[in-house]
């Protein structure tokens, strides 16, 4: 008599703690694709700087030496030439972030999906190609430290997460540790990079927009906005070193799809780094209307 | 042998993140305000243009001289590099001296010419 009252209750407390279980780990993804799209976002905006500093320092160097010796097209084009080696480098960069993206949607519509099987080949194909240009990129020159893949290993998919999402996560969190890992080794060498590239943009602005006028016989006509000028560009440097380090935050993403993979609670990190990217992208836009 | 070639090749590579940090850190000091003032005002007392334009060209050739050894994929610099690896971390040790004192604006010449001739023996065959 006693199971017979008791048996109903333990099935349905049984599916009752299933779905629970489902659905926090559904919530929990939404959360973790959520910091995805964002991080995904800021890193773009990233890269587009890390295009536009290179070519503005190229830029300024090339009209101060025009300045002071007139330039010839061979001058122009060794500068071209240098910066389409980075713009074509960051294209990759871009590529490898929109596929990450990609795979990050897809992943979601796998978590609330009652049939998987299309999703499932289109995430492989994602998946292949990210791959196959992540590779590309750890093999660049900008990731100075390429022994740090070797110790990625496979993660235990928790069990709380359950169907064709912990299937997949079983089968390929290896490999999107290791492209998260690989881009945030190419974000501490960008954001470094951007950082030295805006010192140079800094000083040559300095010497044509500060200094140059200053030295004219003629004194200068306005005033206020040589001041203001002069103000800007003798802060930028708090402003690049700022991008440092929130650009450097960034890199917190893969230890957060690591928690999630592992079923750790993550969401203190996921709020941190839902701040980090509003600082990066406010430092960002800052950047950009400075230049 | 596989993984010999893969770790001699890390082993240059760190050489050559090493040394593109000591010269992205001189740059700071070769592009400044304060080293172009002082060529400059030289130039405006002796009208040496000769000195003048090699100080031009040796901040142009300095930026294209890194920007190539930085992208250069590592295969095709790690003989030169492993080569000549002594000559350029001791060639940007003394160019960051002379560019702190910056005296002798012929001697800070002579210095940032030696480390752009040894990073372009080093970038000679570099794809």
């Amino acid at each position: 008599m006693k199971n017979k009252i008791h048996f109903p209750i333990i099935i349905a407390v049984a599916i009752a703690t299933t779905c629970l279980s489902a659905c926090r780990s559904t919530d929990e993804y939404k959360k973790l694709a959520q910091a995805g799209t964002n991080y995904s976002k800021a890193l773009n905006q990233l890269l587009d700087l890390a295009v536009v500093t290179r070519i503005d320092e190229s830029s300024e160097e090339l009209l101060l030496q025009d300045r002071e010796n007139n330039q010839t097209s061979d001058d122009y084009n060794e500068f071209s030439d240098s910066d389409s080696n980075r713009i074509d480098l960051i294209n990759r960069l871009k590529k490898h972030n929109s596929l990450l993206s990609k795979y990050f949607k897809l992943l979601q519509d796998l978590a609330g999906s009652d049939a998987p099987e299309r999703t499932q080949t289109a995430i492989g194909g994602v998946v292949d190609n990210l791959n196959t240009i992540g590779q590309t990129l750890r093999e660049s020159n900008l990731i100075e430290n390429k022994e740090v893949f070797q110790g990625i290993g496979k993660l235990i998919v928790s069990s709380k997460i359950r169907g064709a999402l912990k299937e997949e996560l079983q089968k390929r969190n290896q490999t999107i540790m290791v492209e998260l890992k690989t881009q945030q080794e190419l974000l501490n060498v960008l954001s470094t990079q951007i950082k030295g590239d805006l010192k140079g943009i800094q000083d040559r602005q300095e010497l044509r927009l500060v200094i140059n006028p200053l030295l004219q016989p003629t004194p200068i006509a306005d005033e206020d906005t040589w001041i203001a000028t002069r103000r800007e560009l003798l802060t930028q440097e708090l402003t690049a070193a700022e991008l440092e380090n929130a650009s450097q935050a960034l890199g917190d993403f893969q230890n957060i799809f690591q928690d999630f993979v592992e079923g750790r609670s993550s969401s203190g990190r996921i709020n941190a780094l839902l701040t980090d990217i509003e600082d990066l992208l406010s430092v960002i836009e800052t950047l950009k209307t400075k230049e | 042998m596989t993984s010999i070639i893969i770790s001699r090749l890390t082993n240059v590579d760190n050489i050559r993140n090493n040394r593109l940090r000591e010269l992205e850190e001189t740059q700071v000091d070769l592009d400044s305000v304060r080293t172009f003032l002082k060529f400059k005002k030289e130039f405006e007392i002796d009208k040496d243009e000769v000195k003048w334009k090699r100080y031009l060209e040796a901040r142009k050739d300095y930026i294209l001289c890194k920007r190539k050894l930085q992208d250069a994929s590592i295969g095709s610099i790690a003989e030169r590099l492993e080569k000549l690896n002594g000559d350029l971390e001791s060639g940007i040790a003394n160019l960051k001296k002379e560019l702190a004192k910056l005296e002798n604006t012929i001697t800070v010449l002579q210095t940032i010419e030696r480390v752009i001739g040894i990073v372009s023996r080093i970038v000679l065959l570099a794809r």
